[in-house]
């Protein structure tokens, strides 16, 4: 390292210290055998037997398959998007969409898993950044999709579309500001977000909510805060004391807000929550909210009825050496109560509660036993069971990118891996998102051509 | 142009070794221009010696504060890097074209924030802080101070004052207006300040 310039700042000079004093000393061996395993991928087929498979899943399916996907992809399928669904929003507009291209697998579980291709605009073409979830369920029925791009100074845009089945698309309108999370009351829809996530921190980002009973106008507020850096607003819940909204600092601690119709919204300063509580989820229970997160080292959850004053309920197990338990995303369960399925570094723990404020082990599967085995899935309740959905691993065979993957299962335990149409198999997917509407299961994945779904 | 640079201007201290089933593995419908191609591609790769590969993965672990998804993102990078090859067109610039992608990876990774459990990142100290004053704030409020940066600056940051890249070597780098780096360095350096006033004063 340099000196340190001489007319720098005593805090540039920390700056340079501290970062200089944070480097690591030598590199992961794995590195040297990516960069080998790389650069002899011909003949196909070949594979260092040092080879790290759970960091190749991520390695390749971001990697290898983009060169060859673009040509795959036009070559299976016939875009044919009215100019409604180009990616220039349409205000108010109804897309007459051609019928989606598809094609159907029926699976040993009976479900019937069409590929949806070119209804959703691609949000940032030629990106390789996955993004988050575009789709989200509607309680009411149907699905509503935002598709958020950034221009070059962060400013983000979301193009709004809605479907009953979710493999037709119409475009609705668009909102300033990426979305993050969406609650409801009866038809009425809030969403959160920023409006310009992961801009320079000069005072051009707010957090935000829009509200709408339509899907076609929508009335916008900024919720008070400071909102630099890259926050947003990532949770919100409607429950006895309206809605009540909820993001984290990059320092830990939590912010929420409440507001009673979803327009009009004042910080709240919880109490009881500990700062360093951090959020899984936080949603609507009977009396109240649940805020389902974990303190350091173990998962806790906490009950509020009305957004302020927070209440610990449970304290969950101790870590397994390093490895923490996590809760992840709370469904309803069948049968009645709540399903949580977590994660342990190496383990998938599946939670059970009867009223989303005490957790119960139920079981901790092992990575062979559950859905996705090195990704990151998540999970959902549909019309027939739990669904899940995660991002591609490699295969071996071609050393490509892999394909999503879904598993579906009636109990939560048992785990069948679902056939999906042919063609998905040439498709890479990072994530993996799956959305219920209770009649209908949406999976989304995004590459560099697009965002793509499976509809059942 | 571009392709006539001598390759030895990409190699570091070691000598690349070829494993000989790569360069042979010329396909029957590749043109002799290809061939050349993917064999400088080879090349180049084969020369990233350790010194370039620790020197990347400090970069992303410096970015990311986090030992594991820095393994991973350079990782990616490197796939990546090797995937988009077509889009260096200037052998000598190798280097930079590999940063611009490692930090764009890393940008990426920095946005699912909530799947990157952050870490004390100084058991692994190479070197101690240089001075007592630097030490007790690096504890204290530079950790949290940086961690609440955006993406991008955490990374002007880390090029400006790990690097220590200039402004227009940065901008190069990111594909950026000079002028940005210095709005994204301005601001970086304002909400790292604000920060670590608290602390500081305490420390005194």
């Amino acid at each position: 390292m340099k000196n340190p310039s001489a007319d720098e700042t005593h805090e540039e000079q920390a700056i340079r210290a501290w970062l200089a004093g944070s480097v690591p000393t030598q590199a992961p061996s794995s590195l040297r055998e990516t960069l080998e395993s790389v650069t002899a991928s011909r003949p196909a087929g070949y594979r260092s037997r040092s080879w790290q498979a759970g960091r190749l899943a991520r390695l390749l399916g971001a990697a290898a398959a983009v060169a060859i996907v673009a040509m795959v992809v036009a070559s299976l399928f016939n875009y044919s998007r009215s100019p409604a669904g180009q990616s220039s929003p349409t205000l108010g507009g109804t897309a007459s969409l051609t019928p989606a291209p598809t094609s159907t697998s029926k699976t040993a579980s009976g479900s019937n898993w069409r590929l949806v291709t070119g209804q959703l605009p691609n949000p940032q073409p030629g990106e390789a950044s996955p993004g988050g979830p575009s789709v989200f369920a509607r309680p009411d029925g149907g699905f509503v999709a935002f598709i958020v791009r950034q221009d070059k100074d962060f400013k983000a845009e979301s193009e709004v579309l809605t479907s009953s089945d979710g493999a037709i698309w119409t475009t609705q309108s668009a909102l300033h500001g990426s979305v993050e999370a969406v609650a409801y009351s009866g038809k009425t829809a809030v969403a959160v977000g920023c409006s310009n996530y992961g801009g320079p921190g000069d005072g051009t980002n707010s957090f935000m909510s829009w509200t709408t009973s339509d899907f076609k106008t929508w009335q916008s507020a900024i919720l008070p805060g400071d909102a630099s850096g890259p926050q947003c607003v990532y949770n919100v819940a409607r429950g006895p004391g309206g809605y009540v909204a909820e993001t984290f600092t990059q320092t830990g601690s939590n912010l929420f807000w409440s507001s009673g119709d979803g327009t009009s919204w004042k910080r709240v300063t919880p109490i009881g929550l500990p700062l360093n509580a951090n959020v899984d989820a936080m949603i609507s229970v009977a009396g109240g909210y649940a805020f389902e997160g974990f303190l350091t080292d173990r998962p806790a959850t906490w009950f509020s009825p009305d957004g302020v004053k927070w209440t610990q309920t449970w304290t969950g197990p101790t870590p397994i050496g390093s490895e923490y338990y996590r809760l992840g995303t709370v469904l309803p369960a069948i049968g009645g109560g709540y399903v949580s399925f977590g994660s342990v570094d190496t383990r998938r723990p599946i939670w059970t509660s009867r009223d989303g404020l005490h957790w119960t082990l139920s079981r901790t599967l092992s990575q062979d036993e559950a859905p996705g085995r090195g990704r990151f899935p998540t999970y959902e309740i549909g019309p027939h069971g739990y669904v899940a959905a995660a991002g591609g691993s490699i295969d071996t065979a071609t050393n490509l990118a892999g394909p999503p993957q879904v598993w579906s299962s009636t109990d939560g335990t048992s785990w069948q891996l679902e056939t999906l149409p042919a063609a998905v198999s040439k498709m890479p997917a990072d994530f993996a998102w799956v959305v219920s509407d209770g009649t209908h299961v949406v999976i989304e994945w995004k590459n560099d051509t697009g965002i793509y779904l499976l509809v059942e | 142009m571009a392709w006539e640079i001598p390759l030895q201007l990409l190699r570091g201290s070691k000598e690349p070794s070829l494993d000989s089933s790569i360069t042979s593995d010329a396909h029957p419908d590749e043109s002799a221009v290809d061939r050349v191609r993917r064999n400088q591609r080879v090349e180049a790769f084969t020369a990233f010696d350790d010194a370039r590969l620790l020197r990347s993965y400090r970069l992303a672990t410096l970015v990311l504060r986090n030992r594991d998804e820095a393994e991973d993102a350079t990782q990616e990078a490197i796939a990546r890097a090797w995937s988009r090859w077509n889009t260096l067109r200037d052998l000598s610039r190798f280097d930079v074209w590999f940063d611009r992608i490692l930090v764009n990876v890393c940008r990426n990774r920095l946005r699912h924030a909530r799947t990157i459990r952050v870490v004390e990142l100084d058991d692994a100290m190479a070197e101690p802080a240089s001075d007592m004053h630097a030490g007790a704030l690096s504890r204290m409020a530079l950790t949290p101070a940086f961690e609440r940066l955006t993406p991008d600056q955490r990374i002007v940051v880390v090029l400006r004052y790990w690097r220590d890249l200039s402004v227009d070597e940065i901008a190069e780098r990111l594909a950026v207006p000079a002028g940005t780096v210095k709005s994204r360095l301005h601001y970086a350096l304002k909400s790292m300040r604000e920060a670590m006033a608290p602390l500081e004063e305490a420390t005194r």
